[in-house]
């Protein structure tokens, strides 16, 4: 089996390329060199808006010069601390970039990425688009990726049947707190609204797809033709759009590897494939009889199963399983906590399809870094790229690594809002050296984050990252909530205080006071005035 | 050994003591001793495979008991109840007259009440084989009190059972609810094994997996705080030592073990042999390739588990199968030690086989030594449970064990059974953190012999204890004994908390029992064990669990932050005979040990599932459950 799928991939991954260089062509470094701004480099604007649990970027290149506009997500799980709306966040893009987005990209299919693109899809579609970038797990056309959306499918629809299964079986609060929890994460995937109308029998609903196929497919350039979405693989040339001269776009995942894609972790589980059929067949139709069932998929044939009620066993059951006494050790809902690992999954591998970009400026080597939600098996993947990245300067072609772009990152957009799993170690922070300027923005809604279930369990940011952010970016860590990472005792509000009151201990009054004068240092700009202003801006001068 | 106290005081059957309607001199035919059930000896994937379909069922003989419906008897009742198919199943009468008179159902995947009668016949034989390595009755945790979840005082009469419970390849017990959880899951369709892709394989029809679970629920109950998991080798033991149950459970049974001795020539070392392989069906038919864990014919690497940043070595079950290859391996020296006359006898002097079958003879005589060889290392390990620490284990301190366990029982080691442990373990770089040599003598628990005693007064102390031993003796039910128990871990407590706040000698005898006067401390196991030595005679011993913990914040870092608990305690063994503490186990709230329990407990805080769910929800995120699931 293996021999075979990879000889596809290759062929696979071979057309996408192919593809790719055609609609995004690349040119000679040459001439983007040429126009740049004084001191000898073009500068760029990364804006975080502040929409809440989520990621909605606006990078401008060149700004108050020759603007290109590149917009990462658009989308939130809602806004407590600041109290945004997505349609001022929008309305807000619309007017600084004059109507049109030379870039779009939708990183990977969560809400907390797309949901303005679904929600004010009429907002956008006032607007231009010339480009559109998508991984290529997103690609229709793809085998691998179309048989990772049929498993996302069969994951997404085994939980949402747990989920109603729990919903359905009132009465045991652990029960309850599990199938809570596990519409939380399912959330992810198919929004509010879906989760709310779990279908009996039609799975999931669609509305985070369509946020995503509006982008893939609802874009129209300003002569009014429609945009075709590009489909990025990891590795290889690093790509050099002539409309954005003086920077190179360095593909680093999704890792083209469904193992790689599916890896949790060590602490992570093996394939379960099977019990999300098993699941399905299980939930299907659980108040009708059981010979209504899928039939083989049931253990044991017709004669041998009874209802609780059947004479041949109600009065051995009420004597033992339903006797009060044994209360205690009931199990009907036990079976449904292996849902949890299917939950934990499908977020894992969407999460794992993200598009990452490390975005170089040609002239000093510079770059930030976008991973979207990309987990550690994603991260560690783009250290052993199938392909080497590659670039051409003066005519010839150089290989890079990942490790050298994380040696040169200033800007770093914090994975999956601060989550431990999402920002490697070893592999990743521990590269990125630049202490001196390195900055980092956390796109993230603590007091969100704390309220999904289990209440004040999510763990974003997570307590050891948090730090070692600080320590890595000298204090200059802006997270999209609050602003400058502060010392939890400055929280304003009582809210604010309980969401903080973890990070107490994170450092001592005397780093916070170094770390202060190095964010007062900083290229960053929050308004003082408006505590919850639409964005903040990040300037690489 | 000593006849083990009898599990079941029962009177046989309904029948046989309703003597007021039969005449007094009527003949009432004996108790049976055994009853005899028919099973699958490794999985139902045996019953299709050519070479080993004569030996793919077994009769288990368990011993006999008065049986409800379910079947429930005095240790387990099975609860047939499957909620993920929304239905349930009747439950078995093994006391019906056609099923008694054919040694139970015949083996059928398709029979729900065969499956019953399957993990009813296991986890009765794995009870019986740790009475009888213990030398006492088992009982199970107490019952959880949602009131006061300090109160351990409520007796727990009987492990339930669901053959049923779960629709995905897993199997667990839970201690919340003192029960076993099976599940059941269609074959994977990539690599079914010997299954059809798609069909249904039963995690109660695996004797290990079955043996395994048993296991667990066996531990949990001797002493609760081994789930706490303090470092990476405390889930990693529970793990191996219920697979090593399970494992030599198979060479309790003749046929299977007669039929591998000559498929194998003798050579039990062989990696096919049947014997070695745990759990086949459940590892082939979750996808992965061979059996679920495989422990012979690997060569070990000492250094593995000594490395503490190998990822690999730090997931429970690798590093539970390296215990147990440590033990298979000591298994294997010492049946080899055993055969080698056998063989030398067999082949005029030269100990090397001619090729081809071996003669029957030969094959029933090595099978005869390797069942016996087993059963001897089966119950050393079983007997080291009394001597672990009672919190934190490592393997080290297994090793430590099980080498002053059979000190105790086995003056003279003239077959080097002691030896062939510690040369396996050796070999894995398994040894404890605190001994100066590898020798037999240096293993053994701090004691009188090594310098480190009690106060007289403390000894004196023991006399007290006499009337409760000889009380346990002839106690008549395991409620009792339990209660007895409660009773007695109540008097010693206030014993011990008297003595060191009053006897002069309180404050010295704390420091060598290892208490730490600061904090309260608990006594969490008394019990009293008979054992009888090969030299015929009995060692009457008490065995104390104390237990101290304190909560200490996970990470040094965030000292308000998450907090764990860090546990401390000892294991005292005490001679009745000599009225003299012989062993204390330390476990002392050391900064050492807590520095490495922190480590331990953050590097767990970091997958996915920890910052969605934290601590998680329902018995399936209890550590055993957590660790199973696959």
């Amino acid at each position: 089996m293996p021999t075979k799928s990879a000889t596809k991939k290759v062929a696979k991954k071979a057309v996408t390329k192919s593809a790719a260089k055609k609609a995004a062509p690349k040119k000679a470094t040459a001439k983007s060199t040429k126009k740049s701004a004084p001191g000898g480099h073009t500068p760029v604007r990364v804006r975080m808006y502040r929409q809440g649990l989520g990621d909605c970027f606006l990078v401008t290149f060149d700004p108050g010069g020759k603007e290109v506009h590149m917009l990462i997500d658009c989308g939130t799980l809602g806004a407590v601390t600041t109290g945004n709306k997505m349609d001022e966040i929008v309305a807000h893009i619309h007017k600084t970039t004059g109507g049109h987005i030379h870039l779009m990209i939708a990183t990977h299919e969560h809400q907390d990425h797309v949901s303005g693109f679904h929600t004010l899809k009429s907002e956008f579609q006032k607007m231009t688009v010339d480009h559109v970038w998508m991984a290529w797990t997103e690609n229709p056309e793809d085998d691998l990726a179309k048989s990772l959306e049929k498993y996302k499918g069969d994951l997404g629809q085994a939980v949402g049947l747990a989920v109603q299964r729990l919903a359905k079986t009132p009465g045991e609060a652990a029960a309850t707190a599990m199938g809570a929890a596990m519409g939380s994460l399912l959330e992810f995937a198919i929004g509010a609204d879906g989760l709310a109308n779990l279908g009996a029998k039609a799975g999931p609903a669609k509305t985070v797809d369509s946020g995503m196929t509006f982008v893939r497919t609802g874009q129209k350039t300003p002569k009014g033709e429609s945009v075709k979405a590009v489909y990025h693989s990891p590795g290889g040339p690093a790509l050099e759009p002539n409309w954005v001269p003086g920077f190179r776009f360095y593909v680093l995942g999704p890792p083209r590897d469904k193992e790689k894609l599916k890896d949790m972790g060590e602490h992570g589980s093996p394939d379960i494939y099977g019990i999300a059929d098993s699941l399905h067949a299980g939930a299907a139709d659980s108040d009708s009889a059981p010979a209504g069932m899928d039939e083989p998929n049931m253990p044991f044939d017709t004669r041998f199963r009874c209802k609780e009620t059947d004479p041949r066993v109600s009065a051995f059951l009420q004597g033992s399983y339903q006797n009060a006494d044994n209360a205690w050790r009931r199990v009907d809902t036990e079976w449904l906590y292996g849902a949890t690992d299917l939950a934990l999954q499908l977020d894992n591998l969407t999460n794992n399809t993200s598009l990452a970009l490390a975005i170089e400026r040609i002239s000093d080597g510079k770059v930030l870094l976008f991973p979207a939600d990309a987990q550690e098996g994603h991260w560690l993947s783009w250290h052993e790229p199938k392909e080497p990245f590659t670039y051409v300067q003066d005519g010839t072609t150089h290989t890079t690594t990942a490790e050298k772009l994380l040696n040169q990152t200033v800007f770093y957009k914090v994975g999956h809002h601060g989550s431990h799993n999402a920002t490697a170690s070893r592999k990743g922070l521990e590269m990125m050296t630049r202490q001196n300027e390195l900055v980092a923005f956390i796109p993230v809604d603590r007091q969100v984050a704390l309220t999904r279930s289990p209440k004040g369990q999510w763990k974003m940011p997570a307590n050891k990252l948090y730090r070692t952010l600080l320590e890595k970016t000298q204090g200059r860590v802006v997270r999209s909530d609050i602003g400058w990472a502060d010392d939890p005792a400055n929280a304003q509000t009582a809210e604010g205080k309980e969401a903080e009151a973890a990070f107490k201990d994170t450092a001592t009054p005397a780093e916070w006071a170094q770390w202060r004068k190095n964010q007062a240092a900083a290229s960053v700009t929050i308004d003082p005035t408006k505590p919850k202003s639409l964005y903040i801006d990040y300037k690489l001068a | 050994m000593p006849s083990a106290p009898v599990p079941s005081q029962k009177p046989l059957t309904a029948v046989a003591t309703s003597a007021s309607t039969v005449p007094s001199d009527s003949f009432v035919p004996p108790r049976p001793p055994f009853r005899e059930l028919r099973g699958y000896t490794v999985d139902p994937s045996l019953e299709t495979n050519l070479d080993l379909q004569m030996v793919s069922h077994v009769t288990f003989r368990v011993p006999w008991e008065t049986l409800e419906k379910g079947p429930k008897g005095e240790y387990v009742e099975v609860i047939d109840v499957d909620p993920p198919s929304n239905c349930c199943y009747e439950p078995v009468d093994l006391d019906h007259p056609r099923i008694l008179a054919q040694r139970g159902l015949p083996p059928s995947e398709g029979t729900p009440q065969f499956h019953q009668q399957m993990v009813y016949a296991v986890t009765s034989l794995t009870i019986h084989n740790f009475e009888h390595a213990l030398g006492r009755r088992t009982l199970w945790r107490h019952k959880p009190n949602p009131a006061r979840p300090a109160d351990d005082t409520q007796f727990c009469q009987r492990l339930l059972i669901y053959p049923h419970a779960l629709r995905e390849a897993n199997a667990y017990y839970t201690p919340g609810r003192v029960a076993l959880l099976f599940g059941y899951f269609n074959a994977s369709a990539d690599d079914p094994g010997n299954h059809m892709p798609g069909s249904m394989v039963f995690s109660c029809l695996s004797h290990d997996i079955v043996a395994h679970e048993t296991t667990h629920a066996l531990l949990d109950g001797m002493n609760r705080n081994f789930l706490n998991p303090s470092n990476p080798d405390v889930l990693a033991f529970h793990e191996a030592f219920a697979d090593i149950v399970a494992v030599f459970q198979h060479f309790t049974f003749p046929e299977i073990l007669y039929h591998q001795i000559m498929a194998t020539r003798g050579q039990l070392s062989t990696q096919e042999s049947l014997l070695s392989q745990l759990a086949g069906q459940f590892g082939r038919s979750s996808g992965r390739r061979g059996a679920l864990r495989v422990y012979i014919g690997k060569k070990p690497d000492p250094s593995a588990y000594q490395d503490s940043t190998n990822t690999q070595f730090l997931e429970p079950h690798n590093r539970g199968a390296l215990l147990v290859s440590a033990v298979f391996d000591a298994f294997l020296r010492i049946y080899n030690f055993r055969v080698a006359d056998l063989l030398r006898l067999a082949t005029g002097g030269s100990g090397m086989l001619k090729p081809g079958a071996i003669h029957p003879d030969l094959a029933q005589r090595l099978a005869d030594e390797a069942a016996k060889s087993a059963r001897h290392v089966l119950t050393m390990c079983v007997r080291a449970i009394d001597y672990c620490p009672p919190v934190d284990i490592t393997f080290g301190e297994f090793l430590r064990a099980v080498i002053t366990a059979d000190l105790d029982m086995v003056a003279n080691d003239c077959l080097n059974y002691r030896t062939a442990f510690i040369q396996s373990f050796r070999e894995r770089g398994i040894y404890p953190r605190d001994v100066r040599t590898l020798s037999v003598d240096s293993l053994r628990w701090y004691g009188p012999q090594t310098g480190e005693s009690a106060s007289p007064a403390l000894n004196d102390l023991l006399r007290k204890l006499r009337p409760a031993a000889s009380d346990t003796i002839y106690v008549k039910s395991r409620k009792d004994l339990f209660d007895l128990e409660v009773g007695m871990r109540r008097d010693i407590h206030h014993m011990l908390k008297d003595h060191f706040a009053n006897a002069p000698e309180g404050k010295a005898d704390a420091k060598y029992l290892g208490v730490d006067l600061s904090l309260s401390f608990e006594v969490r196991t008394a019990r009293f064990a008979f054992r009888t030595n090969p030299d015929g005679g009995t060692v009457p011993q008490l065995v104390v669990g104390l237990f101290q913990h304190r909560e200490v914040p996970a990470d040094p870092d965030f000292p308000n932050g998450e907090q764990i608990r860090f546990e401390g305690g000892s294991t005292v063994i005490a001679d009745l005979h000599k009225d003299e503490i012989r062993y204390c186990v330390r476990k002392a709230l050391t900064s050492g040990r807590e520095n490495r329990q922190r480590s331990f407990a953050m590097s767990g805080t970091e997958g996915l599932r920890n910052t969605y769910f934290g601590q998680g929800f329902g018995a399936g995120a209890e550590a055993i459950a957590a660790v199973h699931r696959c």
